[in-house]
């Protein structure tokens, strides 16, 4: 409390400002003083007292207006600013709040009256000082969060989108509600040539779930490359998850082969809304649905690899998509639904599907934002095996194993 | 957030040896709490054989909440005590449909 303020006096007054002055420096701060409004507005352009006296009735400006030039001037940053009255006037002093004061003092103005008055914006000058600090670590600490999350989601993109096959027939869209995603998209190419393509959902939104991705990403790719089958597959990651996560975590995932040769669709789904075989004709002619709960649920000895398989007849699209798109609420709480994934997905014809079903959902959710992580994987189905020359398996490769 | 109005608000009953929490509004992340403190108390109560959580007043759960009826049940069950998930309705119904998890609960 013994710190010395600036204390800025505004007085018309050549008498008064000199008293003011007198009393600023009895009680041991700094006096500087201003003969009228414009004045004081000038002075606090360039410094910055740290608190203001002002007189009301002043030529060329009055106190009202330039505390309201003042206020405007410093936004952001507040200093007290205290009103003096010839008289004790209540128009005056509720004129006064409104221009942006903070008290009110009638003149002639006695010592002890002024002192108190200072002491008093002293303990909110040092509270406001103190909550600026509480502001700047706050800042800090988010700064220092955003930054280990943008480093947490490098290194989990790289490690899922460096690992995944490009391939020209398969098209993938993400959002995540929180920085980091819960939900991944895996793609990988089998020995056999089989495609192999993994949506999964992660208990939650953020680090935590992208953290609890990772075994799965993982085992993913290693063992798609090994030539397992998509029920072994989904068997490893099942136990792994049951033996790492806590309970109450899991994935949902749908894992889906793609055989082009034998025009043939595999798919183990523990979870997931939304995976439909639409024709180019746009009918629906296959779901499979969830036939199994989440990975990392079930104790392995629990678990079952059984699948469902479909042969296509016409060429088409298989639609796959994340909680996050079906259950996206606009704001009269109607769900997107699997109708509005295939409404658009039909609206589409076979052309960019996977950018025509993001739009409509972001339609459908007009402002709102999207709650939960949202994520979706459209797979064209050629006649011809979509294998590009250069991406044929080497001869000689073993037989491919399959679940 | 989306403020405490959506909150779950968990109501515990006992009938005898079976205890109730009737949830009151959406079953989320931000229900945690409360779901937990709620199903402490019944497990806690060894006249209490029989654990009920009643949907019916309940428009909507997400996974999170998917998350705390595995952790209930492996809790219960450690208690010796059964589980019964009562008065799904339809929206309800179908995530836990979804998430298969009419295999490992009691549903109705």
């Amino acid at each position: 409390m013994s710190k010395q303020l600036t204390i800025l006096a505004v007085d018309d007054v050549s008498l008064h400002r000199t008293m003011l002055a007198r009393f600023i420096r009895q009680l041991g701060h700094l006096p500087v003083t201003a003969s009228n409004g414009q004045e004081a507005v000038e002075y606090c352009a360039t410094s910055m007292p740290d608190m203001i006296l002002m007189d009301i009735l002043m030529p060329v400006m009055d106190g009202f207006s330039a505390t309201r030039h003042i206020r405007r001037q410093l936004a952001g940053h507040w200093i007290p600013i205290v009103f003096l009255s010839a008289m004790n006037e209540e128009a005056d002093y509720l004129h006064g709040l409104e221009a942006g004061g903070d008290d009110y003092l009638t003149k002639p103005v006695n010592l002890p009256l002024l002192s108190a008055k200072i002491s008093s914006l002293l303990r909110v000058i040092d509270m406001q000082a103190r909550l600026g600090d509480s502001n700047r670590q706050l800042e800090q600490y988010y700064a220092t969060t955003q930054q280990e999350h943008s480093l947490a989601q490098h290194v989990l993109e790289s490690f899922n989108t460096a690992a995944n096959a490009q391939q020209h027939n398969i098209h993938s869209w993400l959002k995540s509600a929180v920085h980091l995603s819960g939900d991944v998209i895996c793609i990988a190419r089998s020995p056999s040539g089989a495609d192999h393509v993994m949506l999964a959902d992660s208990t939650g939104h953020g680090l935590v779930a992208a953290i609890c991705c990772l075994p799965a990403i993982d085992s993913f790719h290693a063992m798609t490359r090994s030539g397992f089958g998509i029920g072994q597959i989904a068997e490893s990651i099942n136990r792994k998850l049951y033996q790492t996560l806590p309970t109450g975590h899991f994935v949902a995932a749908a894992l889906l082969a793609i055989d082009y040769r034998s025009r043939r669709i595999t798919v183990w789904n523990g979870g997931i809304p939304c995976c439909s075989f639409l024709n180019r004709h746009g009918e629906l002619e296959k779901t499979f649905r969830s036939a199994h709960p989440p990975l990392g649920t079930l104790p392995p000895e629990a678990f079952e690899q059984q699948q469902e398989q479909y042969h296509w007849q016409h060429d088409g699209e298989i639609i796959v998509c994340s909680d996050g798109v079906t259950e996206a609420r606009n704001a009269a709480q109607q769900q997107f639904g699997e109708d509005g994934v295939l409404q658009a997905a039909r609206a589409a014809q076979g052309h960019d599907t996977v950018t025509r079903i993001a739009a409509a959902l972001q339609q459908h959710l007009q402002q709102q934002p999207h709650l939960d992580d949202a994520s979706l994987v459209v797979i064209g189905c050629q006649q011809q095996p979509a294998l590009l020359p250069e991406e044929e398996s080497p001869a000689g490769e073993p037989p491919p194993p399959q679940a | 957030m989306n403020g405490n109005d959506s909150m779950m608000k968990p109501i515990v009953k006992l009938r005898g040896h079976v205890g109730s929490i009737f949830l009151v509004g959406q079953f989320d992340f931000n229900a945690h709490k409360a779901f937990r403190q709620a199903s402490q108390e019944l497990l806690d109560n060894n006249d209490i054989t029989e654990i009920e959580v009643d949907f019916d007043q309940v428009p909507y759960l997400d996974s999170s909440a998917l998350g705390m009826l595995l952790l209930l049940k492996e809790r219960t069950s450690s208690a010796s005590k059964g589980l019964a998930l009562v008065n799904c309705r339809e929206t309800v119904r179908q995530v836990l449909e979804i998430a298969c998890f009419t295999k490992l609960f009691n549903i109705s």
